[in-house]
């Protein structure tokens, strides 16, 4: 190919990347597995809400950049690591509280700590496949696909983080 | 075949069957052995127990997962409007424009620098002080984004908080909402400013005698505003001491509740607050640019 022909493939390609994906399309397709690679590498639920809705926003904006469609799940993930890391490095000092504000906390919001704890513990390859089984309604080929890995990387990734997990656990209690 | 061995061995596969992922025939074989060995038996009932709670917690995040996505999928669609409707009274692509401007690095540089001037303005009108000011905080985001939107939340002592929202929306040219509803609309490339107060609308409807108030205000140069702002803010010398800035960017976390926290986006986006009375209260935000 010569110059100008590449780039106009390339061009071409950007073009379709805006055109083939719509935003809400990419948020309803895209978003539990973020949010489930997002909720793997912080130790806060809330913190991986917010870093879900960045990554879209960041996305989108820079959704010229993606030149094959096919690769989508691949990029947004990127993005999200990146996020992540970006998150760790650049969090805000939390501002103490000075006097005690009594919360109520219900009993799913305890349990859902607590795991969060307990799987903020794992180790690092265990993290994102565990957390993307669970909130893809426990289907491997999916989470698969998410990490680009096979299914039965997925299974002994799996296996390994539940049994380290009930470790964890039983530890706590 | 019950040694503690072969049972070792076994609890991987006895997790791949709390988890389903197990082969029917192996299952098969497995569940007959957990019935005659106790040890497998009782690190079966463990997994299986806490599989349970594990499956409903993360249901739990899924339904939350399902609300922040139409959430998001809402101010998408509500962006690709506003784009559809900006563009039609303009005739242009606003979006192909910003995206030329903003691939200069010379341009780039002038919006941030558009940034730091409207910072110095509120520095310079409510007599804060520069230190407390996170100037790399509050420039970051022009370098990364086509326009730039913060709010800037000021408190003092015995004063309400006094909130502005700032847009800029290109290079030098910046719009500030007060808390009061006046509009400061600035364009530093030209150096003109304007101040617009809709409570002052009402006596030229009325038509109201005082001529200066009625007249429409002229657009004035920047350095008139400042030093028009600096003169006000003279006069609230004695309040305006212990000023702070709090920094644009506000920890995200709804644990660190402190003085106030501000979510951008989703179901909880606003300014949560401490009442007189100590409790906790949250104020919705104006409706954040998405890029559509």
């Amino acid at each position: 190919l010569t110059k100008t022909e590449s780039g106009n493939k390339r061009k071409g390609k950007d073009a379709n990347a805006r055109n083939a994906i719509t935003p809400q399309e990419l948020v309803r397709k895209y978003a539990s597995a973020v949010l489930g690679l997002c909720i793997a590498h912080t130790k806060n639920f809330h913190d991986s809400e917010d870093i879900m809705q960045d990554v879209f926003i960041k996305a989108i904006s820079k959704l010229d950049t993606l030149r094959d469609t096919n690769r989508t799940r691949a990029w947004l993930m990127q993005i999200a690591r990146r996020k992540c890391i970006d998150y760790h490095r650049s969090r805000p000092e939390a501002m103490p509280i000075s006097e005690d504000i009594e919360a109520p906390v219900s009993e799913k919001e305890k349990q859902i700590r607590r795991l969060h704890d307990a799987i903020s513990k794992l180790p690092d390859g265990y993290r994102e496949p565990i957390t993307l089984y669970y909130l893809s309604g426990q289907n491997c080929p999916s989470v698969a696909k998410a990490l680009g890995i096979s299914e039965d990387a997925v299974r002994s990734r799996l296996v390994r983080a539940r049994l380290k997990l009930h470790e964890i656990l039983s530890e706590d209690i | 075949m019950n040694n503690k061995g072969n049972c070792q061995n076994r609890r991987e596969a006895i997790t791949a069957l709390v988890l389903g992922i197990l082969d029917t025939k192996d299952a098969d074989e497995l569940q007959r052995h957990i019935e005659s060995c106790q040890s497998c038996r009782k690190l079966y009932q463990e997994l299986f127990n806490e599989e349970e709670s594990i499956r409903s917690a993360f249901k739990v995040i899924a339904e939350r997962d399902e609300m922040l996505q139409s959430s998001l999928i809402e101010q998408f669609d509500k962006g690709e409007q506003t784009a559809v409707k900006r563009n039609k009274e303009t005739g242009k692509t606003i979006k192909l424009i910003w995206r030329t401007i903003m691939k200069n690095p010379i341009t780039k540089f002038a919006a941030a620098a558009a940034i730091i001037i409207a910072v110095l303005t509120v520095v310079f009108q409510f007599g804060g002080s520069m230190e407390s000011l996170a100037f790399a905080e509050a420039v970051r985001p022009v370098l990364d984004a086509r326009t730039a939107s913060f709010d800037v939340a000021l408190e003092s002592g015995n004063q309400p908080v006094q909130m502005s929202h700032f847009l800029c929306m290109s290079p030098g040219l910046v719009r500030q909402t007060m808390s009061d509803g006046t509009i400061n609309i600035a364009d530093y490339q030209q150096n003109k400013a304007i101040s617009l107060n809709p409570k002052e609308k009402m006596p030229e409807r009325n038509g109201g005698k005082n001529g200066e108030q009625n007249r429409r205000r002229q657009p004035v140069a920047v350095g008139d505003l400042e030093r028009n702002n600096r003169h006000e803010s003279d006069q609230r010398h004695v309040w305006r001491q212990d000023l702070s800035f709090r920094q644009t960017r506000i920890p995200r976390s709804t644990r660190s509740v402190g003085r106030g926290v501000r979510r951008r986006y989703g179901p909880h986006a606003g300014h949560l607050r401490r009442t007189d009375r100590g409790a906790l209260e949250l104020h919705p935000l104006p409706a954040q640019k998405v890029p559509g």
